[in-house]
């Protein structure tokens, strides 16, 4: 279904600028156009469309339109305001809660990003492009993030068009700025692009040179990265059934410098976690429909640390959220063929999960940058909700992420 | 003598179930669907495929490089009779009937209903549909592998140089 065309009255986080007001205004609204520019009149315009807004939150359906589904609310008092049945069970519960001062690094390490997409508008930091010859079709490494280009094959390797815009998918999910609906966790994340996968697939290899890379480790033959992460999302699965001694290693060294790697469970239909998701000290994230249930889709072991909403089929009912998809900043294809910039309630997969935990991670440093690993692990618990038990998995970690008040509380 | 003559019959029957592979799963309980996709035309492409160790690829994908590049929403999409494009060519989904516990599981998992599908398959001869109904496991992997790039299921892991098992 494509939303690229509703129009509401929204107020704007990013026209009207300062972070104090934003947290007043929030949540935020009003779509504009990059390019606009706001004097004090069109500040005073955004502040009294915020009023009007909340003023009839509770009578229309506008926030259903407004927030994507799996937002959720986090504050009771916003949330008696919101229908009910708007609700999702499995929603994260951050559309209320305004990033804070702190601009928090977040690296995508994906199949390249579509830096021209208006919801990832001042969102992207420079990137690389990681993938190595031969299996890099533009040649070698270089600081172009942007994926393969449209109809690019791997000799005879065939793919769908959902390879060209993953990595924009996943990065709009952590950060898009609010344009047409594209609501990131954290829209004041910052996104460092860094591409590995290609029509020819990617290797162990360039994975640990990008997640090196991420964090601000040295590359041999790579200009160092001039925005080292916090957050690292790994929407990527593969290699073996356990982690490598060397990535193990990589992991550890990270963590242990407060480097949070969140990485997608996979989607083999309940089979075991491969690499990243296995390794320990990496947030590994399963997939949950809007129902809080585990999706039949989602890799599944004990290893399984946290699950986000990650879609699939559609559920019954007329809820907003039982479209069971997620909203993503992506390209499709025009009458003509054409490829052109849209919005799409498409996602489908813990590839899409695991953003959604990463943005809550930035969300929550957003407020308390110093935090360590392991503090946010000790407090994680406060933010957690229990998800649908499993037959299959008896022994498996149930946790759903759900915000609350208190993220925001230094 | 009727005894016997019925013994047989039911021994027939079993090894019947069993060359398609069906046996396994009835003796297990509810069928489970795995999902096979068309094996990637890898000969030139396989000098620059990493082994199986260190190759990687997209979680909403179920396959890291030797089957088609399609993602969970291309297997929803296409099973709703919606065109998906893997480089330039439509993918074909193949099905079973909508009575096989096989097809139930497997469509179920995405959230359709077996008998719709039929429906639209057969209305495939005047809207140029890509899906393709299937008799039996047999007939299934035939499909898949006859129809590149194509997508079905089966009861248990198969793999041939034309199919392997995705997701």
């Amino acid at each position: 279904m494509s939303v690229s065309n509703f129009s509401f009255v929204e107020c704007d986080l990013r026209a009207s600028g300062a972070a104090q007001a934003a947290t007043r205004a929030w949540p935020p609204s009003r779509v504009q156009k990059p390019s606009q520019r706001m004097g004090l009149l069109a500040h005073l315009k955004t502040w009294l469309s915020c009023g009007l807004w909340v003023a009839v939150w509770g009578t229309s359906n506008a926030w259903a339109q407004a927030r994507p589904w799996h937002l959720g609310l986090s504050t009771p008092a916003v949330t008696a305001k919101a229908r009910l049945a708007d609700l999702a069970p499995a929603a994260i519960n951050t559309a209320d809660i305004a990033p804070g001062s702190h601009r928090i690094v977040v690296a995508v390490i994906d199949s390249g990003v579509m830096a021209e997409h208006p919801s990832l508008a001042g969102r992207l930091l420079p990137g690389y492009d990681m993938q190595s010859a031969p299996g890099n079709l533009r040649g070698d490494r270089s600081a172009n993030f942007a994926p393969d280009d449209l109809g690019a094959r791997c000799a005879e390797r065939a793919a769908s068009q959902g390879y060209r815009t993953h990595g924009t998918e996943v990065a709009s999910l952590i950060a898009g700025n609010g344009v047409n609906g594209v609501w990131g966790v954290n829209p004041r994340a910052q996104i460092v692009p860094i591409r590995v996968v290609g029509a020819c697939g990617m290797t162990r290899r360039d994975l640990m040179d990008a997640v090196r890379w991420a964090a601000g480790l040295p590359v041999a033959g790579v200009p160092d990265n001039p925005n080292p992460a916090r957050v690292i999302n790994l929407s990527l699965a593969g290699g073996g059934a356990t982690c490598s001694a060397g990535l193990q290693a990589l992991v550890n060294q990270l963590t242990a410098q407060g480097v949070f790697i969140v990485a997608a469970a996979g989607n083999n239909f309940h089979k075991p976690l491969f690499e990243p998701a296995n390794c320990k000290g990496v947030m590994s994230v399963g997939a949950l429909d809007a129902e809080n249930r585990i999706e039949v889709y989602s890799a599944m072991d004990a290893r399984t640390q946290l699950y986000a909403p990650g879609g699939g089929k559609g559920l019954d009912g007329s809820q907003s959220w039982a479209i069971n998809k997620l909203r993503v900043a992506t390209y499709d294809l025009d009458f003509f063929g054409r490829e052109r910039a849209n919005v799409l309630d498409r996602g489908v997969g813990t590839s899409y999960a695991a953003p959604l935990v990463a943005g809550f991670i930035s969300l929550w440093l957003s407020y308390q940058p110093e935090k360590s690993s392991a503090a946010v692990m000790a407090e994680l618990p406060q933010y957690l909700r229990a998800v649908e038990p499993h037959l299959k998995c008896p022994d498996c970690l149930l946790q759903g992420i759900a915000a609350n008040n208190q993220l925001r509380n230094p | 003598m009727k005894i016997f003559q019925n013994l047989i019959r039911l021994t027939l029957a079993a090894a019947i179930y069993g060359a398609a592979g069906v046996g396994t799963v009835l003796a297990q309980g509810p069928a489970e669907a795995v999902w096979h996709c068309s094996r990637a035309n890898t000969a030139l492409s396989q000098n620059k495929a990493p082994a199986n160790e260190d190759n990687f690829g997209l979680a909403s994908s179920g396959a890291q490089g030797q089957a088609i590049g399609i993602s969970l929403l291309d297997l929803i999409d296409v099973y709703s009779n919606k065109v998906v494009q893997v480089s330039g060519r439509p993918l074909t989904a193949c099905f079973l009937p909508g009575n096989s516990p096989l097809s139930l599981a497997a469509l179920n998992a995405l959230g359709l209903k077996a008998a719709n599908m039929q429906l639209q398959a057969r209305k495939s001869a005047i809207v140029q549909s890509k899906l393709q109904m299937v008799t039996d496991e047999p007939a299934m992997l035939a499909c898949i592998a006859q129809n590149y790039p194509a997508v079905g299921y089966l009861s248990q892991s198969t793999e041939t140089d034309q199919v392997l098992s995705c997701f």
